[in-house]
């Protein structure tokens, strides 16, 4: 702990470039406030050229709180400064403090806040939205400021944004864990330094697959009603009671939303069930590229990078919950259209191995648990002592994966019978030989279950909490609650502490790093230090495996990025997508040869009513696919 | 004081509680802001909360929300009133609801019930049961009863089982295991004192079936769709 004797409120203006892909722009002022213990307060107006130091900078320890501290931190590298230390965003803070009464709705979780609606939340007077858009735009639109107009905009600056970040630290501090609001706080800056780096795309790669995705979704639904030898795309549009027939002709059971209670073929409840039923895991497979081709839209900047906001805290669970037009939320084959930007440069990817059990494991305390995972694969284990053999196939191993994981995530008998195809007495009795081999997990669970029906917080180890809402869904959100929570804790941590590390993306479990080809590998190892000294320091000394094979996760220029699981399937997909731009850009050749005799030709009618599909089939895959 | 080598200006401000110059109005600032003490990054392992501890966090109270006619949510924990043996029931009372699928249930009043039961299976008797959640959220429970024939069923029965370990002053929890099963919890009534509100059991009855879910004569348009079905 540390006692800072200042608190110092900044924020900047510069031109955020949303939705470009771009670098924020430089800013145009940095403001403060400085406040002292006996309640003096120093103004600060800064405008480029920025003096070398910031001037509160005085070499004792003094706290900064923001809104969305990200954006200064983005202004701060800008004009030199190093990221202030210790820190509280207050962005990250509300979410902690009100995720339960943001969940409560039935449309998922309400978006973070914006700073008029945290201060209107919290009583605070703030400024007028309209006064926030027209100092935005003049933000925004300008590069070269007037004298007159460089003072409005620090006016606004000091006056409105670094005022209310001021009054609603007041209104918030009762509420406020101190001691833990610096690791968020680092790790919102840490975020934004990630999004500053972006993602390297090869870009004329890219452009041809967007360009031709109208034409590349149509092939990919014809031969998706080809593969499945089924017509599930009738005209272009996605038809679910197709999908439900042909589950029902082939004997494969359908699942039952949860929430809705109806029959669904979403892919999120489908994908469990894709190892056991081969025509679903095409369906699975195929219909989750469609659907990314159908929203294609990467941000990215005039460098070639991809640049996306992560969301932060923006699942119940607390994980980042980026956009699905992000290159980490396309399905796994397009994060091929990574790859370094020049040569000599390198990708690695480094990930904690089985990382859900390794935290059920330590939280849990379950000995038998630790020690299945401490050999490096705990389904394994538990496959051999289940059976009572020494070496299981790779089929009962995965059986008996999809059981441990299955229970974490709050499975039953009935869905771990769908997913894996068997009955449901023999679902149960995997599941009580997994009750019989970590009863110590087993009681764990349960008490979480027990906890979160007395409606109290369960609170994760740096203090992200949800509070059951007394519906039915309760008891499937809160077996799984401890895992999520404690991983994104984890993730946070580790951005928190990633320091210069260059991150430039991440999954739940997995950071993606880039860096010259000769220094790449002891990046990754000083990245896995980090990762595993987090985990040892949430997880009570338990660490976690951090993965990093150079063989597999190392790419390097002229490479593309390969996911593992592509990597394991044989690229087909990614074969398959690179033939199918062939063949649209063929098509689209020959179309233009045609026009040039033919203007109007019936093959151009077919590619404008494959553009509308497009859009078609977006809103049905929306509309039905909760 | 403008700097202009620097391009940094400073201003010396007032006392606390003064106005604030902006577009916005201040509050008064009484609370010294600093000095703050926080934690540090590199102070995580001492700062990670003990996972076994999770309850100690208590959670702010939650107002009540509307009343629904539902078995109580099998994540949580509630509890029931209970009723003297000898005295008129304040907090439960016999019930004919008539329900269809994936809809709201019917009251039917009992005259109609009378008339309709030999030909309608959709109506059956109940015992509408008052319950609270810890969190003071109010429902009716609607307890499906054995028929008087004699012919038993476990989830009528084993329901039955748990409104009377409710009724006798324990939070419990249902968990439907082939039948309904339940958890009592470790927070005594004491610890934890059930807030039921002070509406009567009427009005909760009056809110969880509004008028039109309230079946009082025989041309009521539910009987014209029962017989005839509809396309709603």
């Amino acid at each position: 702990m540390i006692t800072c004797q200042r608190a110092v409120f900044p924020d900047s203006e510069f031109d955020a470039k949303k939705g470009r892909g771009e670098i924020p722009g430089f800013p145009h002022c940095i403001c403060a406030i400085e406040v002292f213990p006996d309640g003096r307060e120093i103004e600060h107006r800064l405008a480029p050229p920025y003096p070398e130091r910031l001037p509160w900078d005085r070499g004792d320890p003094y706290v900064t709180v923001g809104f969305a501290l990200g954006a200064e931190a983005g202004s701060y590298k800008h004009a030199g400064y190093a990221l202030p230390s210790p820190a509280i965003d207050l962005y990250a803070e509300y979410m902690v403090l009100h995720n339960t009464e943001m969940c409560r709705g039935d449309d998922g979780k309400e978006p973070g806040p914006s700073l008029i609606k945290a201060c209107r939340r919290y009583g605070v007077p703030t400024m007028d939205p309209a006064y926030k858009e027209q100092m935005r735009a003049l933000a925004y639109t300008k590069t070269e400021l007037t004298p007159e107009e460089l003072t409005a905009l620090q006016d606004y600056c000091l006056d409105d944004d670094c005022r209310s970040g001021l009054r609603l630290f007041r209104a918030m501090r009762p509420h406020l864990d101190l001691a833990r609001a610096p690791i968020r706080g680092a790790a919102m800056m840490q975020l934004e330094m990630m999004r500053w780096r972006g993602m390297p795309i090869d870009v004329p790669l890219y452009r041809r697959a967007e360009r031709n995705a109208a034409a590349i979704a149509m092939k990919m639904r014809h031969e998706l009603n080809r593969k499945l030898n089924f017509e599930i795309f009738y005209s272009g549009i996605f038809k679910r009671a197709a999908v439900f027939r042909m589950m029902q002709q082939r004997g494969i059971p359908i699942p039952v939303n949860p929430k809705t209670k109806k029959l669904s073929c979403s892919t999120r409840l489908i994908k469990p069930m894709i190892e056991t039923y081969p025509e679903m895991k095409i369906f699975y497979e195929d219909k989750r590229m469609l659907d990314a081709f159908t929203r294609l839209g990467l941000e990215i900047g005039t460098d070639g990078r991809h640049r996306t906001w992560a969301n932060p805290f923006g699942t119940k669970t607390g994980r980042n919950n980026p956009s699905t037009k992000a290159l980490w939320g396309l399905p796994h084959t397009m994060r091929s259209f990574m790859r370094p930007d020049k040569p000599g440069m390198a990708i690695a990817q480094a990930d904690f191995g089985a990382e859900h059990v390794g935290i059920a494991a330590a939280l849990s305390g379950d000995p038998i648990l630790m020690a299945d995972y401490l050999t490096g694969d705990p389904y394994h284990q538990f496959a051999v002592a289940a059976l009572g053999v020494s070496n299981p196939t790779a089929v009962q191993r995965q059986v008996y994966k999809a059981c441990v994981l299955g229970r974490i995530f709050g499975m039953g008998a009935g869905t771990l019978a769908r997913n894996l195809g068997i009955s449901r007495s023999q679902a149960q009795r995997i599941l009580d030989q997994m009750a019989a081999r970590y009863p110590v997990l087993q009681a764990w669970l349960e008490r979480i279950l027990i906890k979160a029906a007395h409606l109290v917080p369960i609170t994760a180890t740096l203090g992200w909490s949800l509070t059951a809402s007394g519906t039915g869904m309760d008891e499937r959100t809160f077996l799984n609650f401890p895992m999520q929570a404690n991983d994104s804790e984890l993730l946070r941590l580790v951005f928190a502490r990633a320091g210069d590390l260059p991150i430039i993306g991440c999954a739940h479990d997995s950071f993606i790093l880039e860096d010259r080809v000769d220094r790449i590998e002891h990046t990754v190892w000083e990245m896995q230090e980090v990762m595993r000294a987090a985990s040892r320091d949430l997880l009570g000394g338990f660490e976690l495996r951090v993965d990093f094979k150079p063989s597999e996760d190392l790419t390097v220029y002229p490479d593309h990025f390969i996911d593992k699981r592509e990597r394991d399937d044989g690229m087909r997909h990614w074969n398959w997508l690179m033939q199918l731009i062939e063949e649209a850009e063929r098509d689209e050749g020959g179309r233009s040869d045609d026009r040039g005799r033919d203007a109007g030709s019936l093959d151009e009618g077919l590619l404008h009513a494959a553009e509308a599909n497009n859009d078609a089939n977006l809103e049905e895959t929306t509309a039905l696919e909760i | 004081m403008a700097d202009p080598t620097t391009g940094t200006e400073t201003t010396a401000k007032k006392a606390p509680g003064t106005k604030t110059p902006g577009n916005s109005g201040s509050r008064p600032e009484t609370e010294p802001i600093a000095p703050l003490t926080v934690g540090e990054v590199g102070d995580a392992a001492s700062l990670a909360i003990d996972q076994q501890h999770m309850e100690d966090f208590a959670s702010p109270d939650m107002e009540p929300g509307t009343v629904e006619c539902r078995r109580p949510p099998k994540g949580a924990f509630f509890t029931v009133l209970p009723e003297k043996a000898d005295g008129r029931w304040q907090n439960r009372a016999y019930y004919f609801t008539l329900e269809l699928e994936n809809r709201d249930p019917y009251l039917v009043a009992k005259p109609i019930a009378d008339a309709k039961k030999d030909e309608e299976d959709t109506i059956r008797p109940i015992l509408l049961v008052r319950f609270v959640l810890m969190n003071g959220t109010e429902g009716l429970w609607p307890v499906k009863l054995n028929p008087p024939d004699g012919k038993t069923n476990k989830w009528n029965t084993s329901a039955m089982t748990v409104l009377r370990v409710a009724e006798s002053g324990k939070w419990v929890r249902i968990i439907s295991k082939g039948e309904y099963r339940y958890n009592v919890s470790g927070k005594t009534m004491e610890q934890v004192p059930p807030k039921f509100s002070d509406r009567t059991f009427q009005q909760l009855v009056n809110e969880a079936f509004p008028v039109d879910r309230v079946i009082r004569t025989l041309d009521h348009p539910i009987w014209d769709e029962l017989t005839h079905g509809t396309t709603k």
